[in-house]
């Protein structure tokens, strides 16, 4: 039992010393802080979004566990680093759809679709593990932070798509994308289809329900419960009541 | 000892480029300015003639370590109840603190340095106690102080408890922080020190001998008496430190000079910045501003680590 537990312990490390990059000689702390919850994001799948995951980070790394005492928030940090690469993503998924469709410029729906898509894609491997997260992220704390950087993610889906809005449109548009965009992932969490076939297809419900996702006034609210309704019952089903 | 490399790091900016925007040359010359500060304030700590501060005294160097030990030895019986008066407690709330900060694994290798009576080296096997299920697994702590009657008295505590002195989780030693004799380079994982440094001598050395022995990757954690800088605050704190505590210390010890001493090496120690820049001279990095402000200030930890 041991021997079997050491060997696929040791395929593990290989797997995930593959995956991340060694830490350059003479880097400063703040270059290692960075690496350190990388690896950890990289090891998400296996122990999901927990402070075992940074303190194994840093024993893959050749440091003590103590380690994770550089990032004190725990997963949360881990969950930071998501939320920057998450945009980093979208950026490049932008970059990819404007050398696709060459001369004509798509239109700010098909942007925010594809956008959003992507952003999605992004989260596959981590997707089964998200509910902890999620969790994490609803705790009264960590609720400034999660707004932030849904804020961040609606903000810069917009920007790339060329809202120039500057009335409340400004403020309908990003709520009702993060409404759609939330309750997409929170459905996928669940989703066992091949392919995620029946995430992109609530996705897609969604923002036909939003009717004109150019120029929007309509109903916050439902769109905005609807994802908070999701939220919900993945509490609930966690045990935390309200 | 000024390190080349963060020589190096300084001059960086200015050799570069003459015509850079004032932003960088006005960051260098405030590091030259943080340094020079330090290398000051590591002066006033021990002038030419070889005398240094005993609380508000002037004592010979040589002198200090006896009379320190001295104070900790008449204290060390009652050294918990001298915590409580003069923190009303709240000392409890800070070592707690402390310990959470560190976020100790059942594979970690402490040393609690000036940890006579074992406070932090019983927290943190409490915490990994607590985290991993009840089992302690490879935790081990080292706790390292001057005082044979403080480490007595802690070898009791740990004893009761049924961890022995020697055994698999916990080791008792006698020895000067500032040379950790028979502790090897590079083998802690993390090095603690709570209300002792402001006692040593040449915190300085201190501080170097704690790079020594922590391995790339280790942490270094100072939990000390800070300086209060909210002004209303300090008026009440200054009032009750020297009105107060010397009074308590009369009445539950019957021993007035000893916390005399101790309320007056509290005002002596440098502040919360000046203490970072001398870690940093010894190599320690640290990420933000180096330290974190407890109770206003009253007591602040500080942590810096070697990588």
């Amino acid at each position: 039992m041991r021997a079997a537990t050491t060997a696929s312990m040791a395929a593990r490390r290989l797997a995930a010393a593959r995956l991340m990059s060694t830490i350059p000689e003479g880097a400063n702390i703040n270059e290692i802080r960075q690496q350190l919850l990388r690896t950890a994001l990289q090891l998400v799948p296996e122990y999901s979004f927990t402070d075992k995951t940074i303190s194994e980070a840093a024993k893959l790394h050749e440091y003590p566990s103590t380690l994770r005492g550089l990032a004190p928030n725990g997963a949360r940090d881990v969950i930071e680093v998501l939320f920057e690469d998450g945009i980093e993503h979208i950026r490049q998924a932008h970059a990819e759809l404007l050398a696709v469709s060459g001369e004509k410029k798509p239109g700010m729906t098909k942007v925010v679709t594809h956008l959003s898509r992507a952003r999605l894609e992004y989260m596959i491997p981590y997707i089964r593990q998200w509910p902890d997260a999620v969790q994490l992220l609803a705790h009264p704390t960590n609720l400034p932070f999660a707004l932030h950087h849904l804020h961040k993610l609606v903000d810069e889906m917009w920007h790339l798509a060329g809202d120039k809005s500057f009335d409340t449109n400004y403020y309908s548009k990003r709520a009702l994308l993060a409404g759609v965009y939330t309750s997409t992932e929170l459905f996928m969490t669940k989703d066992q289809s091949p392919g995620f076939e029946q995430t992109w297809e609530f996705l897609n419900a969604r923002f036909r329900d939003t009717a004109k996702v150019g120029k929007a006034a309509s109903d916050v609210k439902t769109t905005l419960e609807w994802g908070a309704n999701n939220l919900k019952g993945i509490l609930m089903s966690r045990g935390i009541r309200f | 000892m000024i390190r080349p490399s963060s020589l190096a790091a300084a001059a960086r900016p200015l050799l570069t480029s003459a015509a850079r925007a004032t932003p960088a040359t006005t960051a260098a010359a405030a590091a030259t300015a943080a340094r020079l500060s330090t290398t000051r304030m590591l002066r006033d700590q021990h002038d030419a003639s070889g005398t240094t501060h005993f609380g508000f005294r002037t004592v010979r160097e040589e002198d200090k370590e006896s009379l320190v030990r001295g104070v900790f030895s008449s204290v060390a019986d009652n050294y918990d109840l001298m915590n409580d008066a003069m923190s009303g407690g709240v000392h409890r709330c800070w070592k707690s603190a402390f310990i959470e900060r560190l976020a100790p694994a059942p594979d970690t290798r402490l040393l609690d340095v000036a940890g006579g009576t074992g406070d932090i080296a019983l927290r943190f096997l409490d915490y990994v106690r607590e985290q991993n299920g009840g089992a302690l697994g490879a935790a081990h702590v080292t706790v390292f102080d001057i005082n044979p009657e403080m480490l007595r008295v802690g070898a009791q505590r740990f004893s009761k408890l049924g961890l022995e002195n020697g055994g698999p989780h916990v080791s008792f030693v006698e020895g000067n922080a500032e040379e950790l004799a028979g502790i090897e380079d590079n083998s802690m994982d993390a090095y603690t020190i709570a209300f002792g440094i402001r006692n040593c001598t040449h915190i300085d050395r201190v501080i170097r001998q704690a790079y020594r022995v922590l391995k790339p990757g280790g942490r270094f954690m100072v939990l000390e008496f800070g300086k209060v800088n909210n002004p209303l605050l300090s008026t009440l704190y200054d009032a009750y430190s020297f009105r107060v505590i010397p009074h308590l210390g009369q009445i539950l010890a019957n021993d007035r000079d000893s916390y005399q001493y101790l309320v007056e090496s509290i005002r002596k120690f440098p502040t919360q910045q000046q203490f970072v820049d001398m870690m940093k001279h010894e190599g320690f990095q640290v990420v933000g501003q180096g330290y974190e402000d407890l109770t206003f200030g009253v007591a602040t930890i500080w942590s810096g680590w070697k990588l």
